[in-house]
C-alpha cells in the first residue's frame, strides 16, 4: 500500500490533540478530583485508544521522541517521520489551545503552570529530571519498538504502549510533571505563565526525551534479533566495536554464572 | 545459544529495574513530593502491577518475565525452565533490583530529599507493620497465588495473549491486599533492592530475611497447588 503522507500528518495531529486533552487537559481541569493516578491514566488511556484508532494509519506515535526511535530503527521512512513530526507539533498546540479555551471559561482563571514540565520549584531539580526523562523515554521507545516485532502478542500493542505511558506518569509526575514527549511539552509551555519558567526550561524537555529515544533503540537492539547494521545507529563511529565488546562481556558473564551453578550442583 | 542465555539475564535485569521504578519508585517520589500527591495505595499497587504487565509483553518471549526470584523458583520446581535459565534470571533480577533502587536513591538525593524507609518491607509493629505472624501468612499465601497464576498462564488452555495482563493484575490485587500489612513483598529481589537503600529509621535490613524466606516458601506452596490443580494438563 502506498504511504499517504497527508493522512499520516492528519492522524498524528488528531492523536496528539487527543493526548493533550486526556493528559494535560485532565491535569488542568480535574486534578483536584482525580489526583496523580487519574492524570497518569488520562495520558496512558489516550495513547491506548488512539493506538487502535490511528495505529493502522500512522503508527500512532503522537510523540516526536517515539518517531525518532522508529526512524533510527528503520521502522518508518524519513518522509513518514517528517509528516508525523509536523502533525504532532500542530496537534500539541491545537490540543493545548482547546484546553486553554475550556479552562479560561472558569471565573478567576489563571494560566499558572498549565501542566507544563519544570524541574525547578517543587519539582526535583535538573539532575533528577535528566535521569527520569532519559530513562523513561528509553523505556517507552523500547516498548513501542517491541510492539512492532513478530513475536509480540497480536492486538495487544496499543494496550501495552498505553499502560507503559501510565506507568511512566505514575513514576515521574512528582519529579518534573513527566514529559517523555516534546510535543506535549511544547503545547503546554506555550500557554503557561512565563513567571513559572516553563518556556525557559522547555529546551530540556525536547533534548532529553530525544536522547532517551536513542537509548531506547540501543536497549531494543540488546534484546531483539534485529541487528545494529539494520538500523541508522550503525552509522555512529565505534558503535559496532561497543556492541562486540558488550557481547564478549555478556558471554563471559554467562559462562561465569554457569560455572558457579555447576559447582553448586557438584 | 549463549546470546539467548545472556539475553535472559539482560531481560530479567531490565524488567526488574522497571518494576523497581514503577513500584517503589512511584511510592517514594510521590511521598517525597507532597505526601503522596493523590497517588495513594491504589496508585502504588497499579504501579507494581502494570509494570509487570508491560514487561511481560516485552521480555516474556525472551525470559518469561519473572522479574521475581520466587516466581523463578516456582517455574523451576514445576520444570517449566532449567537450572541454567533460573540462574541467569535470578542474577539478572538481583542486579536489576539493586540498579533500580540505586537510580531511585540518586534521583531522591539529587533532589535533596531523605531516603527514609525507601518503600522497604517490614513486619515490626513499632514501624507501623502488623507483626511477624501476619507477614509470614500473607507473604506465603500471596506468593503462592502469584505463582499459581503465572504457572496457569503457561498452560495450553490459557487465553492467548492475556498472560501479561493477568499476571500484572494479580500483582496489583496482591498489593491492594497487603501493602498495609508489610508493604507487600512476594518478591525477594524487590525487597533486597529497597532494603539496602533504606536509612536506619525502619531497620529494613534486620527484617529482610523474612521477605526472602516466606516468598520462597510461598513459591513452593504455589507450585505444589498448581500441580494438584493442573496435573493432567501439561
Amino acid at each position: 500500500m502506498e504511504q499517504n503522507n497527508g493522512r499520516i500528518l492528519a492522524a498524528e495531529l488528531v492523536g496528539t490533540a487527543v493526548l493533550m486533552l486526556g493528559g494535560p487537559g485532565v491535569a488542568i481541569l480535574a486534578v483536584q478530583y482525580v489526583g496523580i493516578l487519574g492524570v497518569a491514566l488520562g495520558f496512558g488511556f489516550s495513547l491506548l485508544i488512539m493506538a487502535y484508532a490511528i495505529g493502522p494509519v500512522s503508527g500512532c506515535h503522537i510523540n516526536p521522541a517515539v518517531t525518532l526511535g522508529l526512524l533510527l530503527a528503520r521502522k518508518v521512512s524519513l518522509p513518514h517521520a517528517v509528516f508525523a513530526w509536523i502533525g504532532q507539533l500542530l496537534g500539541g498546540v491545537l490540543g493545548a489551545t482547546l484546553v486553554y479555551g475550556i479552562a479560561s471559561g472558569q471565573d478567576g482563571f489563571q494560566r499558572g503552570q498549565f501542566a507544563a514540565n519544570l524541574w525547578s520549584g517543587d519539582y526535583f531539580g535538573f539532575g533528577s529530571m535528566v535521569v527520569v526523562e532519559v530513562v523513561l523515554t528509553a523505556l517507552l521507545v523500547m516498548v513501542v519498538l517491541f510492539t512492532t516485532t513478530r513475536k509480540f502478542a497480536p492486538g495487544f500493542g496499543g494496550v501495552v504502549a498505553g499502560i507503559t505511558l501510565t506507568v511512566i506518569h505514575l513514576i515521574s509526575i512528582p519529579v518534573d510533571n513527566t514529559s517523555v514527549n516534546p510535543a506535549r511539552s511544547i503545547g503546554t509551555a506555550l500557554f503557561a505563565d512565563t513567571d513559572t519558567g516553563a518556556l525557559s526550561q522547555l529546551w530540556a524537555f525536547i533534548v532529553f526525551p530525544l536522547i532517551g529515544a536513542v537509548v531506547g533503540v540501543v536497549l531494543f537492539l540488546m534484546l531483539d534479533d534485529q541487528r545494529l547494521e539494520d538500523t541508522a545507529l550503525a552509522a555512529v563511529p565505534g558503535a559496532a566495536a561497543v556492541r562486540d565488546t558488550l557481547d564478549k562481556a555478556s558471554d563471559a558473564a554467562v559462562d561465569e554464572v554457569e560455572e558457579t551453578v555447576d559447582d553448586i550442583a557438584d | 545459544m549463549d546470546t539467548q542465555k545472556s539475553r535472559i539475564l539482560i531481560a530479567e535485569l531490565l524488567g526488574t529495574f522497571v518494576l523497581m521504578l514503577g513500584g517503589p519508585g512511584a511510592a517514594i517520589f510521590a511521598f517525597a513530593f507532597a505526601d503522596n500527591a493523590g497517588l495513594g495505595l491504589l496508585g502504588v499497587s497499579l504501579g507494581f502491577g502494570l509494570s509487570l504487565a508491560i514487561m511481560a509483553y516485552v521480555i516474556g518471549p525472551i525470559s518469561g518475565c519473572h522479574i521475581n526470584p520466587a516466581v523463578t523458583l516456582g517455574m523451576l520446581i514445576s520444570k517449566k525452565i532449567d537450572t541454567a535459565h533460573a540462574a541467569m534470571a535470578v542474577v539478572g533480577q538481583l542486579i536489576g533490583a539493586v540498579l533500580g533502587g540505586g537510580v531511585i536513591a540518586i534521583i531522591v538525593s539529587s533532589a535533596g530529599g531523605e531516603r527514609g524507609g525507601f518503600a522497604s518491607n517490614g513486619y515490626e509493629k513499632e514501624f507501623g507493620f502488623m507483626g511477624l505472624g501476619a507477614a509470614a501468612i500473607i507473604e506465603i499465601v500471596l506468593t503462592a497465588l502469584l505463582v499459581i497464576v503465572v504457572l496457569a498462564t503457561t498452560t495450553k488452555g490459557f487465553a492467548p495473549g492475556f498472560g501479561g495482563l493477568i499476571a500484572g493484575f494479580t500483582l496489583a490485587v496482591i498489593h491492594f491486599i497487603s501493602i498495609p500489612i508489610d508493604n507487600t513483598s512476594v518478591n525477594p529481589a524487590r525487597s533486597i533492592g529497597a532494603a539496602i537503600f533504606a536509612d536506619g529509621s525502619v531497620d529494613a535490613i534486620k527484617q529482610l530475611w523474612a521477605f526472602i524466606v516466606f516468598p520462597l516458601i510461598g513459591a513452593v506452596v504455589g507450585a505444589a497447588v498448581h500441580k494438584v490443580l493442573f496435573s493432567n494438563d501439561d
